[in-house]
Order: C-alpha cells, then structure tokens, then sequence
C-alpha cells in the first residue's frame, strides 16, 4: 500500500468526523425547539458511520479512490421527548405538558469532544504520512 | 673477451624470474577485465530499465511505492557510477602499460 | 542522436498533466461553499500511460524527432462526491487530502526528473568529478 492512499484514508475520516461535527451542533442548536415542520418536537440527529468499501481491509488495500470510513446515514434517536409541565406555553398540549427535544447538551458536549480528538488524530496521522513521503523523497539526496 | 650469462652467477640467480612477460594482459579481450566490464554494463542496463518502469509507474499512479521508485532510482545510480569507475581504472591501466619503456 | 530516453521526455509530459490537477482542486476547494457548484478531478492515468509508453520498435517517424506531447484531459466530475442541499458537492478534506497527494507526485517527479538530467551531465563528463 503505497502512502497516497492513506492520504486518502485520512482524508475521508476527517470530512466523517466534520459531518459529526455538524450533527452535534445542529442538535445544540435545536435543543429547545420544541415545533418542527414535520410536527413535534426536534428529534435528536446521530451519524451511524461506516467502513467502506466492504469492510474488509483488502478491499481498503485495493480501493482505487481511497477512503476507508463514510457516513452510512443520519439516523434520528428514537427516545421519547422530555416532557415539561408547563400550561402557558403555546406548544403545550390538552394536559398542560410541553414536549422538549431529547436532547442532553452534557452528552452533545461529550460527544462534540469525543469527535474533535478523532479529527486531531486523523490531522496527525496526516502529518505522518506527509513526513513519511518526504522521508522518501530524500532518499539518494546528500 | 667473453661474455659469460649473468644468471650463472650464484648472486644473480634469483633474480631470472619467470619465464617472459605475463601472457594475458588487460588489452586481450578474454583477460578479466573486459568481462567485468561487460557484466556491469549489462547490470546498468538492467537497473536503468527497472528505474524507467518504476518512475513510469509512479508517474501514471500505479501502486507503487515511492520510496521503491527512489530506491531503484539509486541502485541505477551506484550501478552506474561504479562501472563508470571500473572503465577509468582500465583505461589508466592501459595508458600506464603503454607508457612502460622498452 | 536520441540523447533522451522516452521516460525522460514523458516526464515532461506528467508534470503537465499533474499541474492541471492542482489547478482543479485547488478550484474545487476556492468554491467550498459555492452552492450548485459541482466538484470535479482530473483522470489522467490512462492518457499518460500512453504517452509514456516505449515506442514500438518499427513504428513510423524519425524516433529522434518525437517528443511525447501533453495529452490534452478534460475535467470530469467528481461522482463519488455526497451533494450537499445547497448543490455544493465539495467535501473540503477530501479535497485537501488529494491537493496534498497531487503536491507531493509533483515534487517527486520534478526530483526525478532533476536527477536524470544530472547523470546524463554526469556520463557526459566521463565520470570524472
């Protein structure tokens, strides 16, 4: 495996980690929004990531275009809205309940800390590769 | 007056040495020389054609490495500086044996 | 008389081609945020294997005489490039990852193609120095 496809390989997991990125702060963003067009309250967004091409590191070995991680789809999580007892609010319905967002701002922190180490990371492993290339081409060099 | 051989003297003896000058010399074309030149000129031409492929290859993005491509890159180089020295050292040979006096 | 080889000259040739590809991502990565704008690469390993290829021996024209030319390559979309809802398909660190890889062949060729020149200087000087 020559070192321009880990180039690549790099590449692709930091657009990924981005994409993350984007996720998190678009679920910070909305944390109180309790109306959304498609009716109810903001539903909490995740990235559910994936190898590519196949998994199978021959496959990666033997990629032509490189990359080695992609989003599979943004997926919405499933847990039921916080519900708050609060009758003056526009949004609330017949029993006084207002439903909130289930988003938790400490996990969306942790999360959003846990995708800018990945992002470091993949910055140097790219910076690995980059000395490694030129490590080669001073091959020869006096 | 008579001249007697001089390798008759017991004191001088030694010194007949062997018989004439050596019989292969490096101008006689199966002498050593010429096939080590030979053979390094066909190593040169072997490295120079695996360096050529190996920058082909690099340069229309095939797998392959680059520091493979810098490596066969030097071996052309040595290979080739090497016989280049090895052609110098026969030629000044030459010229030396030329300039012996007879 | 040839005095260089066809991997010599196709160099040349790469280097080009190389360049042009610098210069279509480096627009792709300018119009990061464009919307509508589509990003593109250059495909050009066939086109330049081609001309670097050893030519036949017995193919007509004075071998002397024929320098590989700079294939000429269209651009061509990027089709593995996700569309984003504005139309804007530039992924910026895919985009970055490739400039650096296409920067990196560049040096070396360019290397390469310096020390070709030194050793034909060199067997020209008889090995002397």
């Amino acid at each position: 495996m020559d070192a321009n496809t880990s180039l690549a390989i790099s590449s692709s997991a930091l657009h990924v980690q981005r994409l993350r990125m984007d996720v998190i702060a678009a679920n910070l963003a909305n944390a109180q929004s309790t109306r959304t067009p498609e009716g109810g309250p903001y539903k909490r967004h995740d990235v559910v990531l994936e190898a590519m091409p196949g998994g199978r590191f021959d496959d990666i070995l033997g990629a032509e275009s490189g990359g080695a991680v992609r989003v599979a789809r943004i997926v919405e999580d499933q847990k039921p809205p916080r519900v708050v007892f609060d009758p003056g609010h526009p949004d609330a319905d017949a029993r006084g309940y207002v439903a909130y967002p289930n988003v938790n701002p400490i996990t969306e922190m942790v999360d959003l800390m846990s995708a800018t180490r990945a992002y470091e990371a993949n910055v140097a492993a790219v910076n690995a590769t980059k000395r490694i290339l030129e490590a080669a081409l001073s091959i020869g060099r006096p | 007056m008579e001249i007697k051989d001089i390798t008759n003297f017991p004191s001088v003896a030694g010194l007949a040495g062997p018989e004439g000058p050596k019989k292969t010399g490096p101008e006689k074309s199966d002498g050593s020389f010429a096939s080590v030149l030979k053979s390094s000129l066909t190593e040169v031409n072997q490295m120079q054609q695996k360096a050529d492929a190996a920058i082909t290859a690099l340069a229309t993005g095939d797998k392959v490495s680059l520091h493979d491509t810098m490596i066969a890159m030097e071996q052309a180089d040595v290979s080739f500086r090497l016989m280049m020295q090895v052609r110098n050292k026969i030629v000044e040979a030459y010229q030396e044996i030329l300039r012996i006096q007879v | 008389m040839q005095l260089f080889g066809t991997v010599t000259q196709g160099l040349g040739a790469a280097l080009d081609l190389y360049q042009a590809r610098h210069t279509v991502l480096a627009e792709n990565i300018a119009n990061s945020e464009t919307p509508g704008y589509r990003a593109r690469d250059l495909e050009f390993a066939d086109a330049l294997g081609a001309a670097l290829a050893p030519a036949e021996p017995g193919s007509p024209g004075d071998p002397a005489s024929v320098q590989p030319s700079t294939p000429y390559v269209e651009p061509t979309l990027d089709r593995t490039a996700t569309i984003k809802p504005d139309g804007n398909s530039v992924a910026i660190d895919v985009q970055m990852g490739r400039l650096s890889e296409n920067a990196f062949k560049i040096q070396a060729l360019t290397q390469i193609l310096s020390a070709r020149y030194q050793g034909l200087k060199r067997v020209i000087d008889g090995g002397k120095g």
